[in-house]
């Protein structure tokens, strides 16, 4: 019955592609995009449409994320940091619009206060801050001292818009593409700009399909429906593999699977106050069974809790704690943590037991599996808990947990964001105060936020992970996440991004 | 209509106002009972970072989240007696917008379902029993076992590999035609049809032995008139109810399948909703949904004095308390 159903419906009208692509499709150059769920219309009046979270190629920054995770001249061909909290950024010229306007100052003006306007909380920005000089020529003083600017302003979210332009409904901005249409929930259109400044894109039109589920979007592309697909699911790489005709890329890690650590939490969340514990812990966890077992080879080691490129040269100063159960053993021994009778360490009547804090949607699930096994096996006890968001939220803010495992991403070239945002005793998120690291800590931290030199930035940086997660072990980078893409074939000249808000579509093309 | 029935509609609609209360507070408690501050969340989505204590502080008062519980219920209610369910923290669109925009697409899935659960079932059901412990009836059994066994989602999966992989006869996802509608229809159909299969081949089984059954037969009426008009109209008294009571499931739980299928319903638009606490919309989905239930539950109420002459209004009352 189910059959007859479907060959039923299989006689109405065609009303995707088959996967057999004509000599018509291909020279259409159209290519068909499974992306994740449409975040578009959840935040009215926020300048993101077609820009964050998902980057469709129509909008630009000032400065691009590099594969390398390092801010590159785009809109602006230079900025100098004139003192005083000043940044001087020099336009490009020649730039215009999708509808035909020059690019100049005011629209790199209008497009920063309209992030004021609509409260995007991230640019540290006031109305005060932007002051056009001429032309091609715009100041910018952050309204508190901030001279990591410049690296921040690589995110999608600071794309320029046109002045005047509502970039809620139509974006008006200057990239290879130009918007052609949006249907919530369903999908999002570019087509080829062809008065691009720069290298013109290869594709003529771009259909980004909106897919939640992640097999769904693995199946799409089995289906032929879409000719490639982002962030892979694990589970489904193996499959896609097989399958005749795809192929699996994967970009450099962009992301950090991160156990962060409840180092001054709520009572009764008080075990991991103790470093030893903490190093403990560390030293319980065969990271590179992780990487090449857990995640199937699609991760790297890393010791660092953002992507190494970030930190240049100076990444490799990180130490990170070598994996050593039976040290780990021995450490929680020294800490008056005992072998009792269940296998589960005491000290007096308190039990090593630990509660684990997960997004299900965030950390694959059989991460938390993994690392639950590994501390069982040195005597301590975890109970995981996946949490909504919502409750996700409450615990974090709260310091009601003694471990949380999170996947934070790099999504601008500042070295210091997440030491800035999570650990750093100055940070104004909640969350902060149950993860304090130390004075010396955030003295790098300072330093690294307030160096002119981004090479000394990162130097800071490194040297402030490195107290971060080797001397002090409050936070264990557990591997560097590739972010896989799949595809056809037939998909050629893609350079897989990092950073998923930053990829780049104008050198892709399709393949007869 | 008679005089009786309307009377009977009338007290049951008195009825449902207590009723509809008790769900408004229900509502209302549930979305602000659940730890995680709407405020906070917002703000995540905004920039995919935390955001500063102070940022959360003055988004909650402009919110209106810091004025005591009992007083922002008050004001919710009065607004939805005006007609207004309010606005959706996350998008600033109007919630009662929001659920007529996405509620026609959830109503078309669960319809459609349990139109096929029912198409299924009934059939099923009725020869099964007719013939107990044939091959049909053990068939019959075993398709509704497995198909109350798997869930919904590997149901799902699985008939995408088959329709859509596979043989290439159906999309994979999406809600662009009617074509679209054919897969989540029979993922969630296939669970129902197994629940009403099973019911309906009992209840037959029940009526065949009843004294009027076997009188039927006697009087040397023709089988297909004792199977179905003795028979299984008197059966399907309970098989109604199942589906009412089924349907309001199928309201809510239809999310996975949407989001499996990436249709835009109410279901998800909900789910992403409680992920956010975003309070209005939860609220008005639970009050809306709970509308459409007990709705469907008076139509039920109505429909058993039309089905079954011997049902008395007084009866239906009772059983309608019952429910309650």
């Amino acid at each position: 019955m189910l059959l007859a159903l479907a060959m039923l419906s299989a006689c109405g009208p065609a009303e995707q592609s088959t996967g057999k692509s004509s000599d018509a499709a291909a020279d259409l150059q159209e290519l068909k995009v499974g992306a994740l769920e449409d975040e578009f219309g959840l935040q009215l009046n926020r300048p993101r449409l077609g820009m964050y979270p998902l980057n469709t190629g129509i909008c630009e920054p000032l400065f691009r994320l590099t594969n390398d995770l390092q801010a590159k001249p785009w809109l602006a061909t230079k900025v100098e940091y004139r003192g005083d909290n000043t940044f001087r950024f020099t336009l490009r010229q020649g730039v215009v619009f999708h509808d035909g306007s020059p690019l100049d100052a005011n629209d790199v003006k209008f497009t920063l206060d309209h992030a004021v306007r609509v409260k995007t909380q991230y640019s540290f920005l006031s109305d005060q801050s932007v002051r056009v000089i001429d032309d091609s020529t715009v100041d910018v003083r952050p309204s508190v001292p901030n001279l990591r600017l410049a690296d921040q302003i690589v995110h999608s979210l600071w794309s320029v818009i046109a002045t005047g332009n509502d970039p809620t409904t139509r974006p008006n901005c200057t990239g290879p593409f130009r918007f052609l249409e949006y249907s919530p929930q369903s999908h999002f259109t570019v087509v080829r700009n062809d008065s691009y400044w720069g290298e013109k894109a290869k594709l003529q039109r771009i259909t980004f399909r909106f897919f939640q589920d992640d097999n769904t979007r693995a199946l799409a592309l089995r289906a032929g429906e879409v000719d490639a697909i982002f962030d892979v699911n694990r589970g489904t790489i193996a499959s896609l593999r097989e399958t005749p005709g795809l192929k699996i890329l994967a970009a450099p890690p962009g992301s950090t699977i991160l156990m962060y650590i409840s180092t001054r939490g709520a009572p009764p969340y008080t075990i991991m106050a103790d470093q030893r514990v903490r190093r403990a812990v560390a030293m319980a966890i065969d990271r590179k069974v992780l990487v090449d077992r857990v995640l199937g080879g699609y991760a790297a080691l890393v010791n660092s809790v953002n992507p190494p490129a970030a930190l240049g040269r100076h990444a490799a100063a990180i130490n990170g704690v070598p994996y050593d159960p039976a040290g780990a053993r021995r450490l929680l021994d020294a800490a008056g943590w005992k072998l009792s009778g269940d296998r589960v360490r005491m000290n007096g009547s308190r039990r090593l037991a630990l509660v684990m804090i997960m997004q299900p949607g965030n950390v694959d699930r059989v991460v938390g599996e993994f690392i639950q096994a590994q501390l069982a096996a040195v005597g301590a006890e975890v109970r995981i808990e996946h949490l909504d968001p919502g409750a996700f939220s409450a615990r974090i803010n709260s310091g009601t947990f003694d471990l949380d495992i999170e996947v934070p991403s790099q999504n601008d070239a500042n070295p210091a964001f997440l030491l800035s945002l999570r650990w750093y005793s100055r940070s104004p998120i909640a969350s902060a105060r149950f993860m304090p690291v130390g004075p010396r800590f955030d003295s790098l931290v300072t330093a690294a936020l307030t160096s002119e030199s981004r090479d000394d930035t990162q130097r800071r940086a490194s040297e402030a992970m490195q107290v971060l997660v080797s001397d002090e072990v409050a936070a264990i980078p557990l591997a560097g996440i590739y972010r896989i893409y799949a595809m056809t074939d037939k998909v050629r000249g893609f350079d897989p991004h990092p950073s998923r808000n930053n990829q780049w579509w104008n050198t892709v093309w399709l393949a007869r | 209509m008679s005089l009786h029935l309307a009377r009977f509609i009338s007290r049951r609609l008195l009825y449902l106002v207590p009723v509809w209360l008790g769900v408004s507070l229900l509502a209302f408690s549930l979305a602000n009972l659940a730890p995680g501050d709407p405020a906070e969340l917002m703000l995540v989505r905004q920039t995919g970072q935390s955001p500063s204590a102070e940022a959360v502080a003055q988004l909650r008062e402009e919110l209106g989240l810091n004025g005591p519980a009992p007083v922002r219920y008050v004001r919710w209610l009065a607004k939805v007696a005006a007609g207004d369910l309010g606005e959706s923290y996350r998008t600033g669109a109007p919630v009662l917008e929001l659920l007529v925009a996405r509620f026609p697409s959830t109503l078309e899935l669960a319809l459609s379902a349990m139109l096929l659960a029912i198409l299924i079932a009934l059939p099923l059901g009725a020869v099964a029993a007719i013939r107990q412990d044939s091959i049909t009836d053990h068939f019959a059994r075993l398709v509704a076992l497995i198909g109350a066994s798997v869930p919904g989602f590997v149901v799902g999966y699985l008939l995408i590999l088959l329709f859509a992989v596979t043989l290439r006869l159906l999309p994979v996802a999406g809600s662009d035609g009617w074509r679209y509608l054919v897969l989540p229809v029979l993922t969630l159909g296939i669970g129902e049809a197994a629940a009403l299969v099973r019911l309906t081949r009992a209840n037959m089984l029940e009526v065949l032995t009843e004294d009027y059954v076997r009188t039927a037969r006697g009087k040397g009426a023709p089988s297909h008139t004792v199977f179905v008009r003795h028979a299984l109209r008197n059966a399907l008294n309970p098989v109604i109810t199942l589906s009412a009571v089924r349907f309001g499931r199928l309201l809510g739980g239809a999310a996975i399948v949407e989001t499996i299928f990436a249709r835009p319903g109410v279901g998800k638009t909900v789910v992403d909703a409680i992920h956010d606490r975003d309070y209005p919309v939860i609220q008005g989905f639970i009050l809306f949904a709970g509308t459409v239930f007990l709705l469907a539950n008076l139509l039920v109420d109505v429909m058993y004095p039309l089905l079954d002459p011997r049902v008395r209004l007084s009866g239906a009352e009772r059983r309608y308390r019952a429910s309650l």
